[in-house]
C-alpha cells in the first residue's frame, strides 16, 4: 500500500469522526444540552481532536501545493493499526459526548473522566500519525 | 418491610424516649429507618447498643419514625430550622378534614373494620398523616413540635424527593437528590443525546397547627437543605400529643417546595413558581386521596 493512500484513508476518518463529533457538540450547545457550561464542554473537545486533525490537515495541503504523491510503501501492519485506533478513539469521543444523559456523571464529569482513556489513545494516535504524515511531509 | 411495618403497626403505643435514638453527642435522630435500627442492634447479643431487645429496638425505630410518637420542637421564629420555612413555598395546599374526628385505631384494626372511639387528639391527626403517607410511599419523615408561641401543632417532613416534570415520582432514585437518571425509552433516546436532562425535585411539608404559620423571608437552598439534620431537641411540650385536643379552629396545609436541575451539570435551585399546584403534586402518588381518606 502506498503512503498517499494510507494517507488519504487516515484523514478521511479523521475528518468524519471530527465532523460528526462538532456537528453532535453544535447541536447540544444550540439544544442547552450544557446549559450555561458551553465553553467548558467546548474547552474540553477541542483539544481532544485539533492537535492531530491540524497534523493532517496541514499535511494534506503541503501536499496539495506541492502537486506531489508519494508512492512510497509503506507495511500494512502500521496502517492498520492506525486506522482502526482512530475509528476506536471516535468510538470514545462519541460517548463521551453524547452519553452523557446516561450515565451516573454529569456530562461535563463524563468528559474530564474521558480524559483518563482518551489522552494515553492520543497519545499512541499521534506517534502513529506522525509516522504517516510528518515523515511524508518533511521528505 | 411490610412485615415489620404490620407489626409495629399491632403494636400498643408506649412511651418513647428520645435518649434511645440519640447520637453519640447527644444529638437527636428521629428519621430512624430499618437499616438504622438494625446497625443499632448487637448481632451476637441480639440487644441494642442501648440494651433495648431486637423486636422492641425495630418497633420502637419504626414508631418513632412512623408514627411521629416523638417530636421535636422546634420555633418557627428563631434559627433552628431556618430551612424548612423559606419565605415563598412553591404550592400550598389545606387539605380538606373535618373536626371532630373519632378516635384513630391502629392499622390493622382499621383495616379489620373496628369502630374507633373516644377523643380525637393530635397524636391521632399524625397518625392519620402518617399512614396517608405510608400508604404514599413515604415510609419515612421528620416530625417537629412547634413552638410555645405558634402551638400546639407539629410539622411533617417528607424526605426530598426526584419527580418528573408532571409530579409523578421517578422509578430509580427517588429519594435523593442526585442527578437525574434517564429512563430508557425508544422516545427520548435521541433526545437524551442532544437535549439537557433536567431534574425535578421537591419536599412536602405539612403543618397541622390551631394558628396559622407565618413564613420567614429566609431563602431556602439546596445546599442549606442537604445540610440540614434534624438535631434540634429543645424540652418536649408537657402535654403529650394524645393528650392535647384539636378543636375545630386547627387546620392542615402541605407546602411543596420545589427544586429543578437545568441540566445534569447544574445543582438543583429552589423554584419560585411551578406549573403543578400543589394538590397535583399530593395527587401524583396518591397521596391527596390517601390524607382525604383518613382526614374526613
Amino acid at each position: 500500500m502506498s503512503v498517499s493512500e494510507a494517507q488519504q484513508t487516515i484523514a478521511k476518518v479523521w475528518f468524519f469522526g471530527s465532523g460528526v463529533a462538532i456537528i453532535a457538540l453544535i447541536t447540544q450547545s444550540l439544544f442547552g444540552y450544557w446549559g450555561d457550561k458551553v465553553s467548558d464542554a467546548w474547552s474540553w473537545f477541542l483539544p481532544t481532536i485539533l492537535p492531530t486533525l491540524t497534523l493532517i490537515v496541514s499535511s494534506v495541503v503541503a501536499d496539495a501545493r506541492k502537486q506531489r504523491r508519494s508512492e512510497m510503501q509503506i507495511e500494512q501492519f502500521p496502517y492498520m493499526i492506525a486506522l482502526w485506533l482512530s475509528v476506536f478513539y471516535f468510538i470514545c469521543v462519541f460517548i463521551s459526548v453524547l452519553a452523557g444523559n446516561f450515565t451516573k456523571y454529569a456530562p461535563l464529569e463524563l468528559m474530564k473522566i474521558s480524559g483518563l482513556w482518551l489522552g494515553p489513545l492520543q497519545g499512541l494516535l499521534s506517534a502513529l500519525i506522525a509516522l504517516f504524515f510528518v515523515k511524508q511531509s518533511s521528505s | 418491610m411490610p412485615v415489620l411495618t404490620i407489626l409495629v403497626f399491632a403494636t400498643p403505643a408506649f412511651p418513647i424516649t428520645h435518649e434511645f435514638f440519640t447520637t453519640n453527642s447527644g444529638q437527636p435522630r428521629l428519621n430512624v429507618d430499618y437499616n438504622e435500627v438494625q446497625t443499632l442492634v448487637d448481632p451476637n447479643s441480639g440487644v441494642s447498643q442501648y440494651g433495648v431487645n431486637v423486636e422492641q429496638a425495630l418497633t420502637r425505630g419504626f414508631w418513632v419514625s412512623f408514627w411521629s410518637g416523638s417530636y421535636i420542637h422546634c420555633d418557627p421564629e428563631d434559627l433552628s430550622l431556618p430551612t424548612y420555612y423559606p419565605d415563598k413555598p412553591t404550592a400550598f395546599a389545606s387539605i380538606p378534614w373535618t373536626i371532630p374526628k373519632e378516635d384513630l385505631l391502629t392499622y390493622e384494626e382499621r383495616r379489620a373494620g373496628i369502630k374507633p372511639k373516644g377523643a380525637y387528639s393530635l397524636d391521632d391527626v399524625a397518625k392519620s398523616i402518617g399512614v396517608a403517607l405510608h400508604e404514599s410511599g413515604y415510609s419515612n419523615f421528620y416530625s417537629y413540635w412547634l413552638a410555645r408561641g405558634h402551638g400546639p401543632g407539629f410539622v411533617l417532613i417528607c424526605p426530598v424527593e426526584q419527580i418528573r416534570a408532571d409530579g409523578t415520582p421517578v422509578s430509580k432514585n427517588r429519594w435523593s437528590f442526585d442527578v437525574p437518571a434517564y429512563e430508557f425509552s425508544i422516545k427520548t433516546l435521541l433526545s437524551a443525546m442532544f437535549k439537557a436532562l433536567p431534574g425535578y425535585y421537591r419536599m412536602i411539608l405539612f403543618v397541622v397547627s390551631e394558628k396559622d404559620i407565618v413564613p420567614k423571608d429566609v431563602e431556602l437552598t439546596a445546599k442549606a437543605l442537604k445540610e440540614a439534620s434534624p438535631g434540634f431537641l429543645e424540652e418536649p411540650p408537657k402535654e403529650k400529643a394524645s393528650k392535647i385536643p384539636v378543636t375545630p379552629g386547627f387546620h392542615c396545609g402541605a407546602y411543596v417546595y420545589e427544586f429543578e436541575r437545568p441540566t445534569r451539570n447544574d445543582d438543583p435551585v429552589f423554584k419560585d413558581h411551578s406549573d403543578l399546584s400543589a394538590r397535583t403534586h399530593l395527587a401524583s402518588t396518591g397521596l391527596w386521596d390517601h390524607l382525604v381518606n383518613e382526614l374526613k
